[in-house]
């Protein structure tokens, strides 16, 4: 009862600090350190220094790093632009027109990036201009997007996969396998609702003329990134590579791609680099300071009592999902979608082999909890990414997306009922 | 046609969210981390591919690159941090403190610097303490480098002093906007 009040009292200070506009990694840490404080007082801090050398120096997590620098390298250098040019003289003849390419141009940037804010910055950058020039409805071009981002963080490579890894000791090659499908299913949802509204509205949305030689010319622009996803991917599917060495390798390629396809100088290579070392800051910084909050209750054995009261509850599976259903969707509207991840995984990953659930259908499933997050009211990372490239209203980003989290809520139903659609690829591999 | 000569037109316009703080000036302290982290990821990729080359092509590996990348991600996380502190690159929930009187906000931001910078204060003695430690005990890495350890623990410290640093300015900056009369 004890523990569960200490709990309870570090996550409402967590919540509370986050609320008023602390740093997040800061308002992880400090509660952390409080909790620590309150458990065992001055000497309970001496552990610290250990803690933060056994968790920090960790390969895995070396992948992160590169991957976002190989996005951050295509987005500088201008070939977002070229992914999306490409990809309208093909896919904008399909009912919905350049709705569609958003859906397609975002699933494309996603197997490249692995976040979904650089996805929805990268392609919305280029996109909504574009859709509102041509009197795209201005709800479901911006709702389109910000959900289309969000398929950043399922298709491989996927930042909230190797942090689950990490956390997890999962492998990360197999997450990454896992979510290929249900990231295909989605792109395949999202096309066809906007080909459907498209259909029964017949209002702004209509399919694109086709020009003469579109379709070389979009293959010039498509094939090199086709490439690079499938060598990328395809190296970790085969076994050939672990994901840290497929990024290298992507980021290696990727930089040949960027100087004869894109505009790459010296000057976006270096705006790449600090871009990088500001996001890859930020993110291991929340890690870090999750590891130190994972660390003081795991030190008060707070992991325990959680995993034993939530088997004491013998949910069956449906059960269990649908607590972990409500909580996610309330914490999505809280918490930042890294720190959903970092704070609930440590206290929920020891319960999952007690219900027999496997850890990679749980990472799939916990992912697409952090996307819904993500187009989630008031805190939804993308709704003010769209917003801040598009300056219109906030609320009309938000009604654009409840389409798509309507979707997104079929696909989770779909995971639920058939795990199959995430664990038959890892399954195959190599 | 207008399609594509529009996206043409836009082509310049893909900008990260956050242009106006990535913008802001950097100390020279963090233009230091900073050069440092660029360095390590740039090492860390090319170590990396060095392995991919040799392991798959030349049938023999160094054994190295899991012990190096595993430095350097220390490294980039903490010499990141004044980098990040001095951009305001972390993210933050503003939808409360938008809705707060400026004196208000002031003082909310006031109290946060002080917290981070208690924290800050903890890390620096406690990873010190550890370096310290690893250093008098000769801890080597279990590995064909044998690495002593206190080497790549070192940064973390600095980076937690170069933090402390950018948050002491932070504070400073902070304890002034809630006493200048608005």
């Amino acid at each position: 009862m004890i523990l569960a009040a200490q709990l309870l009292g570090s996550f409402g200070l967590f919540l509370v600090l986050l609320a008023g506009g602390m740093a997040v990694p800061f308002a992880i840490a400090v509660p952390g350190i409080f909790y620590l404080l309150l458990q065992g007082g001055l000497a309970s801090l001496q552990a610290i220094g250990l803690v933060t050398w056994g968790s920090m120096n960790n390969f895995t997590l070396t992948a992160i790093p590169l991957f976002i620098l190989m996005a951050e390298l295509m987005q500088h250098s201008g070939l977002s632009f070229r992914i999306y040019r490409g990809l309208a003289r093909v896919v904008s003849r399909l009912p919905g027109g350049l709705l569609q390419t958003n859906i397609v141009g975002c699933a494309l940037f996603a197997a490249i990036s692995g976040s979904s804010v650089a996805t929805a910055a990268s392609i919305g950058g280029v996109a909504l201009p574009q859709l509102l020039q041509r009197r795209y409805n201005p709800r479901l071009s911006a709702g389109s997007l910000a959900a289309g981002g969000t398929l950043g963080i399922l298709f491989p490579p996927s930042i909230a996969l190797i942090i689950y890894g990490s956390f997890t000791e999962t492998s990360v090659a197999k997450l990454f396998m896992a979510g290929v499908i249900p990231g295909l299913m989605l792109t395949a949802l999202f096309m066809a609702y906007i080909g459907v509204r498209s259909i029964i509205t017949r209002r702004g949305a209509e399919a694109e003329e086709p020009e003469p030689g579109g379709i070389l010319l979009a293959l010039a622009d498509i094939v090199p990134f086709a490439l690079l996803i499938s060598g990328t991917m395809g190296s970790i599917y085969a076994g050939v590579a672990t994901p840290t060495e497929a990024a290298a390798g992507g980021c290696f390629f990727s930089l040949l791609l960027c100087l004869f396809w894109g505009d790459l100088t010296w000057a976006t290579f270096m705006a790449a680099l600090h871009r990088t070392v500001q996001i890859v800051g930020n993110l291991m910084f929340i890690i870090y300071a999750a590891y130190i909050y994972a660390y003081a209750i795991g030190m008060a054995g707070v992991g325990e009592s959680v995993t034993s009261w939530l088997v004491g509850l013998d949910l069956t599976h449906l059960q269990f999902f649908s607590a972990l259903f409500v909580m996610y969707t309330v914490l999505g509207c809280l918490v930042e979608s890294i720190g959903m991840i970092v704070i609930t995984v440590p206290l929920l990953f020891p319960v999952l082999s007690k219900y027999g659930i496997d850890p990679i259908w749980f990472g799939i499933i916990l992912v697409m909890f952090v996307e819904l997050g993500q187009i989630s009211p008031p805190i939804g990372i993308n709704l003010f990414v769209i917003q801040s490239i598009w300056d219109g209203e906030l609320g009309d980003v938000v009604l654009g997306t409840i389409p798509f989290h309507l979707l997104m809520f079929v696909l989770l139903a779909l995971l639920v009922l058939f795990p199959d659609l995430a664990l038959w690829l890892p399954r195959h591999m190599n | 046609m207008a399609l594509l000569a529009g996206l043409a037109a836009e082509q310049g316009r893909v900008a990260p969210p956050d242009k106006a703080a990535e913008n802001a000036p950097l100390g020279p302290i963090e233009r230091v981390c900073r050069a440092a982290c660029e360095i390590g990821m740039v090492a860390m990729g090319g170590v990396v591919l060095v392995e991919i080359v040799t392991r798959n092509l030349l049938g023999f590996s160094f054994q190295v690159s899991d012990e190096i990348g595993g430095y350097i991600i220390v490294g980039l996380t903490f010499l990141s941090l004044p980098v990040c502190q001095a951009r305001r690159a972390y993210h933050h929930v503003m939808f409360l403190q938008a809705r707060l009187p400026p004196r208000a906000r002031a003082a909310l931001n006031l109290l946060f610097d002080l917290l981070s910078l208690g924290f800050c204060a903890i890390l620096v003695w406690e990873l010190s303490v550890q370096v310290v430690e690893t250093y008098q005990s000769g801890d080597i890495a279990p590995t064909q480098l044998a690495t002593p350890l206190w080497i790549p623990q070192v940064v973390m410290p600095v980076g937690a002093l170069a933090l402390g640093v950018a948050l002491l300015r932070d504070t400073w900056r902070s304890v002034r906007r809630l006493f200048t009369p608005t």
